[in-house]
């Protein structure tokens, strides 16, 4: 094509798209008579722009994500939100993951393994103040609060059979932070708190030799669904009921006796009725996160992204237990009697995972914004990651510092299979893996809030819960309940966190 | 369109379904994603479509104002691409996986030598791929113009640009494939 002057250049797109005035168009016509060139230029012109349309509007294959859109609405639908700011601002997403870390950070430092099982009495005082959301709200995918069929773990209601489903809606008193959370949380259909952690009371059934039947009382299905928002761990803390959040008026100290009394008679009826499988002994509830979310089938068996090309460990994108010895690349940790053997991280990542706190910008997180990966070996990936990477960037104080202590072990494809309990979806059994997480409070806490944003980035679910696994070895820093049941907090220079990471995916 | 502002969702699904295939095929074009990202995209597209539903007061078409969304939520995503300095061999979320052209469909029942169909169908693969090359912001233009058929004035509704931009950028943008289309013509 020649060099026409601009003003012809232009008039070719106008032409074209028949945008001409009536006057410009009687001009161009006079031109295009007399200038042959012009015509030349013009018909390629007119050519190109015709294979351009036919490409671009040939047709293409259905798509429907209809039903997905539409579940993500009803699964984020919820009380119109109080604050009416937008779902994407910076500040307000960095808000929201500060304050899930600290909770998530509170709950875990407050967490006290018991043998005789969670403190359900306090659990049971929390009077819910605000509506509880139907059921329909809870967010899609949503497996069970997490914990549920693990070993030995049953939910009780005041009859002693399992919580409703219902129950496990997010019951959290109006004015408490965590309703104020949930209800910005709420409008943004993407964020965290999609995943917003909704635990199971998950009442351990037979304790070890330091179990305390009358310590695991009946709550009412009121307090079931009460006791299902509670902060995990929050019953834990020192003489306070559950719902440290909650803002229904605390019962006073006598009444909290008395009531924890009856509870735990309910409780030993409950235990003796031989509802409850037994447990392993001796065993500890340790806290839960399971993610649960769905990805497409095609892509399922990819398998994780090739790190540099790199094979990865026999855990990677499976879910054969670790193989006995340890995992070079992992720092060495305690030896725990568990279930689960060492870690099996396979080679370790060294991409940049030391990236900002908005995300926005796209914090360096293995998988991004894409569904359709191996998301077990990702979160296998970052948790090895978040072992071996040093805070090379100390932006990144969501998850820096954790190349210490931090410790992770696959858990046996026994507990998988003790998971698939009823109410499970079948093929969450299928694609089922879980790690044990150990380190110290702030690597753990690094950790889940890493795993936080993935699931965010992911558009999964997250759920808070609680698990039974055999007692490790007296580690350093175990906290120790008294006989009042309150909790002890352990010597925090030794303390150790242990949290299951429970990944439930199901093929779409 | 008013009982979808309202709140039935019954009504917004026939609104999606109307859209999604415009919608998804914006995305491929203007992002060169793979189809799993691009649904990803459009569900956020439409999930901002839902939100803002209520609001809208039809002062523009609603595909104009569909537009506009698709495209916050594609530049959205570039954006975050380009911000991003991490090993795109790691992982396949921007590259675009082989076979992207997949999205559309080769005829059926036209009745062209093989060869030609080949031939046909391999030169508009290339226009579609010189289109994915252009400058983002010819791109942009002439995705919308060409793709979508939108009016200069409503493209410059949704790019938030003057009309004569607009037709700059969309002149600029198919001389670009003009060039690039030289040899491949069949």
């Amino acid at each position: 094509m020649s060099a026409p002057d601009r003003r012809d250049d232009e008039r070719f797109a106008e032409w074209v798209d028949g945008c001409m005035s009536g006057r410009d168009r009687e001009r161009f016509e006079a031109e295009l008579r007399v200038n042959a060139r012009l015509r030349a230029d013009l018909e390629a012109y007119e050519r190109t722009v015709a294979s351009v349309q036919a490409a671009l509007r040939a047709p293409t294959t259905e798509v429907d994500f209809a039903d997905r859109v539409l579940a993500r609405l009803a699964a984020t639908r919820a009380p119109a939100p109080i604050l009416a700011s937008p779902p994407r601002r910076p500040w307000l997403l960095a808000m929201v993951l500060v304050a899930a870390l600290l909770g998530v950070m509170v709950w875990i430092s407050s967490w006290q393994p018991t043998s005789s099982g969670l403190d359900v009495a306090k659990v049971a005082d929390v009077v819910p103040t605000a509506p509880s959301p139907p059921a329909s709200e809870a967010p899609a995918g949503q497996s069970g609060g997490g914990g549920g069929g693990d070993v030995g773990m049953r939910r009780l209601d005041a009859a002693g059979g399992a919580v409703p489903p219902e129950a496990k809606a997010a019951v959290v008193p109006a004015d408490s932070d965590e309703a104020g959370e949930r209800r910005e949380q709420s409008a943004a259909p993407t964020r965290l708190a999609d995943a917003a952690p909704v635990p199971s009371v998950a009442v351990p059934t037979v304790g070890g030799p330091d179990a305390k039947a009358p310590a695991e009382p009946q709550p009412t299905a009121p307090e079931a669904a009460s006791a299902a928002t509670a902060v995990p761990g929050a019953e834990r803390r020192d003489g306070a009921p559950s719902a440290v959040r909650s803002a229904a008026p605390q019962p006073d100290a006598d009444l909290e006796a008395g009531d924890e009394r009856a509870k735990r008679k309910a409780a030993e009826e409950h235990l003796e009725s031989g509802e409850v499988a037994e447990t392993l002994a001796p065993t500890e509830l340790v806290p839960e996160i399971v993610v649960t979310g769905t990805v497409p089938a095609a892509r399922r068996g990819r398998g994780s992204p090739a790190v540099g090309g790199e094979p990865k460990g026999p855990v990677a994108g499976g879910a054969a237990p670790a193989p006995a010895g340890p995992t070079p690349g992992l720092p060495a940790g305690p030896a725990t009697g568990g279930p689960a053997g060492p870690a099996s991280g396979g080679p370790v990542r060294t991409d940049r995972f030391g990236g900002s706190k908005n995300e926005d910008r796209g914090a360096p997180l293995p998988t991004g914004g894409k569904r359709a990966v191996d998301l077990g070996s990702e979160v296998e990936q970052f948790l090895a990651a978040q072992i071996a990477a040093p805070a090379k960037d100390a932006r990144a104080s969501d998850w820096a510092a954790t190349a210490g202590t931090l410790r992770l072990t696959v858990l046996v494809p026994e507990v998988r299979k003790a998971d698939a309990g009823a109410g499970d979806d079948a093929e969450a059994a299928g694609g089922e893996r879980a790690w044990l997480v150990e380190g110290s409070k702030d690597e753990v806490a690094a950790v889940v809030a890493r795993l936080g944003v993935l699931v965010r980035r992911q558009q999964l679910q997250m759920n808070n819960g609680e698990t039974r696994l055999a007692s490790p070895p007296a580690l350093a820093g175990e906290k120790v309940r008294d006989e009042t049941a309150k909790v002890v907090p352990a010597a925090p220079a030794a303390a150790r966190v242990r949290l299951v990471l429970r990944l439930r995916l199901t093929q779409r | 369109m008013q009982r979808a502002q309202r709140g039935d969702l019954d009504a917004f699904r026939t609104l999606l379904e109307m859209y999604q295939g415009r919608v998804m095929r914006v995305m491929v074009s203007v992002l060169r994603c793979d189809r799993a990202i691009a649904e990803d995209l459009c569900q956020e597209v439409f999930l901002r479509v839902h939100k803002g539903l209520p609001a809208f007061d039809g002062q523009v078409r609603f595909l104009t104002w569909l537009h506009t969304i698709a495209m916050n939520v594609a530049i959205s995503e570039y954006r975050r691409r380009r911000t991003q300095k991490r090993d795109r061999h790691t992982f396949s979320i921007d590259a675009p996986v082989a076979g992207t052209d997949d999205l559309y469909l080769t005829p059926a029942g036209r009745e062209l030598a093989p060869h030609e169909d080949a031939h046909q169908r391999h030169f508009l693969a290339m226009v579609r791929a010189a289109v994915h090359e252009l400058p983002d912001e010819f791109r942009d233009a002439v995705v919308l113009r060409d793709m979508e058929g939108l009016a200069y004035e409503e493209i410059a509704t949704v790019l938030d640009l003057p009309i004569g931009t607009v037709r700059s950028r969309i002149h600029r943008g198919r001389l670009l494939l003009q060039e690039k289309l030289q040899e491949f013509r069949p």
